[in-house]
């Protein structure tokens, strides 16, 4: 069973990318894209830990990476450290909350895209903040389903 | 309390109903020993364990971390993508084209049911507009021969590219960060980077990087791209940005005569974009941050959330003798 649940999630994790550059693009809040890619790290890192939310991270990021073809530092660095922070908070979490869980994908959101900033600052703050936020929007409406079907599938 | 020489012994008060010398009546007290700890969540983290895990993970990560990013601008030099991307984008392109145009199909059967009331009108008035632009196109292929005859009368050298690689997009942009996308040619096909890529409207941008069948193009809307532009009707120059509106023609001189629906093309300077390419329209203008300059927002030609199809402009105009 545990050989099933890796697979799965990384089977999550595969079908995000490859959804990203194909059907995420074709919709837009605010002028911006969902990143679906952070969202099922993010949604990993709070089901599995901190351990394997790192991993996912990693992974999330440098192939979200090669879609873009640039960056792939502060990718996989942004996305190891959201999953990672969010492992640790999301092990405290008790599993029938599903406000937190929300919050909390918001808020990851907020830190992978400042840290991904801070690495790479080819814009101003201000289009950061946007981005961040709009981003941190979709997180939240992706995670109200994506997060319950994640800790269906991954926990026992 | 008294001394106790070993450690099984305890302070403990005697128990209700009984005492230790009568053990029948004594209710039955945990024993020490068979009290089991309820084991940890699987899915968390027993950070009461010393173990060296984590640090041997972050070190793997730190590692990959720097041979990934050396391996990719390694080969960003050549103007290639590193193995470990090509083996990723062989499996993933498949997926994506065919994903891709589903959702381009599915986006314009919506758009289409929503707009089928204006479907009709639309095409009339484009009928007009092809009938018009045929003749348009007629004279303007006069003054082409024209303008090429007269040229070789001053003996200058005009070399338009008349080769190009139509493309498919399999990709749309996949970050808000950059604004990329994959088209389905690359360097079997004779793609290389810095090759200019428009659509059927105008400019869409250059490649930037090849794989073998397949190519990155960076949109003139990334906010890391810069293209030397004019206004056709004024000839005032600047620099075309991508930015959070679409583009802006930037470092306009101050006294530059840009007005609300000029055109706006490629000027020809620098070592990627030919003269005359239709980049927009301009949609605003307004002072920059330091008040000295201009800036145009500029509506691009290209509907870069309809693109599908793109063609590569093989070759470079030559500059005069």
């Amino acid at each position: 069973m545990r050989n099933v649940r890796t697979l799965l999630a990384w089977t999550m994790l595969l079908t995000a990318v490859i959804l990203q550059g194909t059907l995420a693009g074709q919709v837009r809040l605010a002028g911006y894209l969902p990143d679906l890619v952070l969202t099922t790290v993010l949604c990993l890192g709070l089901v599995t830990g901190p351990y394997y939310g790192a991993v996912f991270g990693f992974s999330g990021g440098a192939l979200q990476s090669i879609l873009v073809s640039e960056s792939p530092g502060s990718f996989m660095v942004s996305r190891t450290l959201a999953a990672l922070v969010l492992g640790v908070v999301g092990v405290r979490l008790f599993r029938g909350n599903w406000v937190a869980p929300l919050l909390l994908l918001f808020v990851g959101t907020l830190l992978a895209e400042f840290i991904f900033f801070l690495m790479t600052p080819t814009t101003g703050f201000r289009h950061c903040l946007h981005l961040a936020l709009a981003e941190g929007v979709w997180s939240v409406l992706f995670g109200v389903f994506l997060y319950p079907l994640t800790q269906r599938w991954l926990i026992r | 309390m008294r001394a106790c020489a070993t450690a099984v012994c305890s302070d403990r008060p005697e128990p209700r109903g009984g005492s230790r010398k009568n053990p029948r009546f004594a209710p039955a007290l945990p024993d020490e020993q068979t009290v089991v700890p309820p084991p940890p969540p699987s899915h968390t983290v027993n950070l009461h364990r010393h173990n060296s895990r984590p640090l041997v993970l972050a070190a793997l990560l730190v590692m990959s971390c720097l041979l990934l990013v050396g391996l990719h601008y390694r080969a960003r030099q050549t103007g290639r993508v590193s193995l470990p991307e090509q083996a990723v984008l062989v499996l993933v392109t498949p997926l994506q084209g065919a994903l891709t145009r589903f959702a381009l199909a599915a986006r314009e059967r919506v758009r289409s049911f929503r707009k089928m009331r204006k479907l009709e009108a639309e095409n009339r008035a484009l009928r007009k507009q092809v009938a018009q632009l045929r003749n348009r196109n007629r004279r303007l292929n006069r003054y082409f021969e024209e303008n090429k005859r007269l040229r070789s009368y001053l003996a200058l050298n005009l070399s338009v590219p008349t080769e190009a690689v139509f493309a498919e997009v399999i990709s749309m942009p996949a970050s808000n960060w950059f604004q990329r996308v994959r088209i389905n040619r690359g360097s079997a096909e004779s793609i290389h980077p810095k090759d200019v890529v428009m659509s059927d409207a105008g400019l869409v941008g250059q490649v930037v990087d090849t794989d073998r069948h397949t190519a990155t193009v960076q949109l003139i809307t990334d906010r890391e791209s810069g293209v030397a532009a004019q206004v056709i009707r004024s000839r005032a120059q600047g620099v075309v940005v991508g930015a959070e509106t679409g583009c802006e023609l930037r470092y306009l001189d101050p006294d530059a005569d840009v007005r609300l629906g000029d055109q706006v093309a490629t000027s020809g300077r620098g070592d990627v974009y030919p003269p005359g390419l239709i980049i927009g329209e301009v949609i605003a203008v307004h002072k920059d941050r330091t008040g000295t300059r201009y800036t145009a927002t500029i509506k691009p030609a290209t509907d870069f959330t309809r693109l599908d199809e793109v063609f590569i402009r093989k070759g470079r105009q030559e500059g005069r003798r």
